[in-house]
């Protein structure tokens, strides 16, 4: 389990938990970052990171260019928790 | 529905638009209302109110344009203005607009609308992108889903407007949504019995939602918790019961799995509303990203788009400066001059209305370009990459990537960029970015530095003037770094900004935006300086003595008795020790109250108009000496119209600080600057 | 165009971009030390000085490197497709500030505060000619990104 502002670019990651004050995870889960949901990672630096969420929760596709990209501070990225779905390169 | 309230006829409708960022809201609203479009605050905050006027099939409506929302939980401002009106107010309808390219979003929002027991038409906006894209949206089946009409709409194309219209008239005489989701035996029971206590407290006539009020105290939203606080201290006790006892069947957070459900929902009518047409392997949106929020690239292609965006403001805009110049300095005066009238009133017209119209109208084809190249930026996408891209940075400076943008239209003018924080959702980053812009050195000091550099710096007068610009992106970085050290010490929350797929611009919006941003420069920085131009005139023309006649200003002899030139003799102390004189201390009085304003005082002062000013300051100052000028220029207070913005955005306290902090800094820089230039034996 | 032209062209491109970036850093430098830089080539053709042409052609060159660079066929588009976009969008607000500061010098001979008209500098600026050259290469990366993000039925 690796905070979100330490994952590399192009890895599918899944949401474990999100550390914070009860209006701060309110205010993530309400964008898409609830336990359970995956993302992609489009940018990451060690600093702000690019996230791709996609439709239909239960099965995330990788795949369908209409998913909703949202950019993150570093600041609320280290308080995302995820753990690595796949490896394999992709943005 | 309300013929109780009167007859239907002169009745004037509520009507309210809700939506995501990005949705194209602000077209359907230009649609509904043909562009009528009175802007300004809502109550006690800094968010944008939008309201017009629209006549639907002859009965009216007044329109409410919201902020744009994810959410109606009242954790962000706008989001707090959004579900206020919405409870408060009661808007007779709302149409929420959907955006098939992002539908479980849009749907999650709408679901938040509809519980709140309002009636609701949606329009499915952006239906095209959605098809490119490769699936298409049933819009029958989310009506049926969802029991309201939802209307197909390509809003920025006006198709699917009529039919947009013709179902909010017929739903005005419908009953309000009675949407409901599910969340659960456990907290259905909650909000049951929560509601009926609620009911029992509930005043006449209110007309409250208790369902909807309960769920959310239930959440612990904070304007629900407002609301019922206010009905009775007693339910907050009952609510807090019902949720740890939920929460401890539950294991979590009652609030979190509240939106889950409320997510799962909007996924599942999504996925019975959504058919796949085919799967693009890659989005264009994803190709253009790649290279944007590049690791490498990104900065640089940032600074290209300023670099553009500038060079569309300051030099593609000369043309219309120049004809607005001659208009105002030229022209128009000796028209006015030609008319009979008595001397005092033509030179309060000619220069003191007239002057100051033009002096604010003289940059408005710099400011409207800076505002159409922004504009544009922002509705094909790229502002809020350049946001992003630019965080690490600003994060250095203890900024956010969104304080980029008024830092940017600072360059032009420091009202735009004040006025632009309030898109900045961080208080504390707000404030920062509000008081830290005005140490950009805005076009109104341009023409005091090239006139300097000019008469001292002949052949380094290029790096003299950037090196003003340098000194004020310095001044503003540090700034930002005391005042969060000192005064805005918060963390800041952190930002989460959508990054919209990228689309074509379309020219009504785009001008839209910019004529209403215009508009708004103009009301607000006109009035101001305008007013402050006359007093100007007046305080030069007037002096201990009583009038002094308009001849006071172009003869220096008279202007010296008038208050310009008593004050600045009253200030000439105070500057002795950078060896300026009290004309250049009647200058800055001037300046004060606006800062273009330096360059003409300093000829009439001097007594050789703006022509010959040149070889005045060469022979009344040193290089040394103008040096500390022209930082002083930069530094001390921005003007009486962005002081006036401050106070407006973050009330009178923080203006205050803004002029003793500013004065303060203008002053020690350009002692430090003499002295410095003394030690290291410069004249 | 066939893959090898196109790396050569590309390579082309870049090098002299990043060339030309290197001269308006020197030639503003110039400037800064009241000195004459490198201002014009056989005096048609004007090269800019200042910190903004700098960065932005810096920024073409680099993303035209960039497109050479990567061999994945998607970062390589995205380089070539916004460097070209940029090239020709310098072009073109070259072209616009040039038509612009002629229209200046017109006005003000008509109210009588200039006497001649000359055309001004940045209409010959070498962003422009280049500019031109970009257009092939925008079109070929737009075709390009088209094929990348087919819809595949």
């Amino acid at each position: 389990m690796t905070p979100l502002a330490f994952t590399r670019e192009g890895r599918l990651v899944r949401v474990v938990e999100v550390r914070g004050g009860r209006g701060l995870t309110r205010r993530l889960a309400e964008v898409g970052f609830t336990p359970g949901s995956t993302l992609r990672v489009v940018s990451s630096s060690r600093g702000p990171v690019v996230v791709e969420l996609c439709y239909s929760s239960a099965s995330r596709c990788s795949s369908c260019g209409s998913c909703w990209r949202l950019a993150l501070s570093f600041g609320l990225a280290m308080k995302v928790m995820v753990e690595e779905v796949e490896s394999v390169e992709r943005t | 529905m309300s013929a109780h309230r009167g007859s239907q006829a002169t009745r004037r409708f509520k009507l309210a638009l809700v939506g995501n960022p990005n949705v194209g809201k602000s077209v359907i609203y230009n649609e509904i209302t043909g562009g009528d479009a009175w802007v300004g605050n809502w109550p006690g905050t800094t968010v944008e109110k939008k309201v017009g006027r629209a006549v639907i099939g002859g009965v009216e409506f007044e329109v409410v344009d919201l902020p744009g929302i994810y959410s109606l939980s009242a954790y962000t401002l706008d989001e707090e203005v959004a579900v206020r009106f919405l409870v408060e107010e009661k808007p007779d309808l709302v149409v929420v607009i959907l955006n098939a390219v992002n539908l479980e979003r849009s749907l999650y929002l709408l679901l938040s609308v509809l519980e709140v027991g309002v009636r609701v038409v949606a329009a499915l906006n952006m239906i095209d992108l959605a098809e490119g894209q490769g699936y298409k949206v049933r819009s029958d089946v989310l009506e049926e889903l969802l029991g309201i009409r939802v209307i197909p709409t390509v809003a920025v194309k006006g198709v699917g407007i009529e039919e947009l219209r013709k179902a909010i008239l017929d739903t005005l005489s419908e009953p309000p949504s009675t949407y409901k989701v599910n969340y659960g035996v456990d907290v259905e029971r909650a909000i049951e019995g929560l509601a009926s206590k609620i009911k029992g407290y509930e005043p006449a006539g209110a007309k409250l939602n208790v369902r909807w009020l309960a769920s959310r105290l239930l959440e612990e939203d904070k304007y629900a918790v407002e609301l019922v606080e206010r009905l009775n201290p007693e339910l907050l006790k009952v609510a807090e019961e019902h949720r740890r006892r939920i929460e401890k069947t539950l294991g979590r957070p009652l609030d979190e799995y509240v939106v889950e459900r409320r997510y799962e929902e909007a996924s599942k009518i999504a996925s019975k509303a959504l058919i796949k047409a085919g799967v693009k392997k890659l989005s264009l949106t994803s190709l253009i990203d790649y290279a944007v929020t590049h690791k490498v690239f990104g900065i640089p292609i940032m600074l290209t788009a300023v670099y553009l965006m500038f060079r569309l403001a300051f030099d593609v805009a000369t043309p219309l400066c120049t004809l607005v110049d001659y208009a105002f300095s030229s022209y128009l005066p000796s028209l006015i001059s030609s008319l009979p009238m008595p001397e005092f009133a033509s030179s309060l017209i000619g220069d003191g209305v007239v002057a100051g119209v033009g002096s604010v109208l003289i940059f408005l084809p710099n400011i409207a370009l800076l505002f159409l190249a922004l504009a544009l930026l922002e509705d094909v996408g790229y502002l809020a990459r350049a946001a992003f891209v630019v965080d690490k940075v600003m994060h250095k400076l203890k900024l956010t990537g969104k304080s980029i943008i008024p830092l940017l239209l600072g360059f032009g003018c420091n009202i735009p960029g004040v006025m632009a924080t309030r898109a900045i959702e961080d208080e504390q980053d707000r404030k920062t970015t509000a008081l830290a812009t005005p140490m950009i050195s805005c076009a109104a000091r341009l023409p005091v530095y090239l006139v300097f550099a000019g008469a001292l710096f002949t052949a380094y007068r290029g790096s003299v003037v950037f090196s003003m610009y340098l000194w004020s992106v310095i001044f503003a970085a540090l700034t930002a770094i005391i005042l969060r050290k000192a005064l805005f010490k918060g963390v800041s929350t952190g930002f989460i900004i959508e990054l919209p797929p990228y689309m074509a611009p379309q020219a009504k919006s785009v001008c839209f935006k910019t004529w209403l941003r215009c508009k708004r420069f103009l009301l607000k920085a006109g009035t101001v300086i305008v007013a402050v131009v006359v007093v100007v005139w007046l305080l030069s023309v007037t002096g201990p003595s009583g009038y002094l006649g308009v001849g006071a200003l172009e003869d220096p002899e008279l202007i010296e008795q008038s208050w310009i030139g008593v004050v600045g003799h009253w200030l000439e102390p105070i500057f002795t020790p950078m060896g300026w004189d009290w004309r250049a201390s009647s200058a800055l009085l001037v300046g004060f109250l606006a800062k273009e304003a330096v360059v003409g005082a300093m000829g009439v002062l001097y007594g050789v108009g703006e022509e010959g000013l040149s070889g005045a300051i060469a022979s009344s100052f040193t290089p040394l000496t103008a040096y500390a000028y022209m930082l002083f220029v930069l530094l001390y207070v921005p003007c009486v119209a962005t002081l006036a913005t401050i106070r407006g955005e973050m009330g009178f306290k923080y203006a205050l600080l803004a002029l003793a902090y500013e004065l303060a800094l203008a002053y020690s820089v350009a002692a430090l600057c003499v002295g410095v230039g003394h030690l290291l034996g410069v004249a | 165009m066939s893959k090898s032209w196109l790396r050569l062209a590309l390579i082309a491109s870049s090098t002299i971009y990043l060339a030309y970036s290197a001269v308006a850093l020197y030639n503003w430098l110039m400037d800064l030390a009241g000195l004459e830089g490198l201002t014009s080539i056989l005096n048609t053709v004007t090269l800019s000085g200042d910190p903004g042409s700098f960065i932005a052609l810096l920024t073409v060159g680099l993303l035209f490197t960039g497109s050479v660079y990567y061999v994945d066929d998607y970062k390589s588009t995205s380089c070539l497709l916004v460097g070209s976009a940029i090239a020709v969008a310098l072009s073109a607000i070259n072209l616009l500030v040039g038509v612009a500061l002629t229209c200046d010098e017109a006005i003000l001979a008509t109210l009588g505060e200039a006497t001649s008209i000359s055309l001004a500098s940045e209409l010959t600026r070498l962003e422009v000619l280049l500019g031109v050259i970009g257009i092939p290469l925008l079109l070929y990366a737009i075709r390009r990104a088209r094929s990348l993000t087919r819809l595949e039925v």
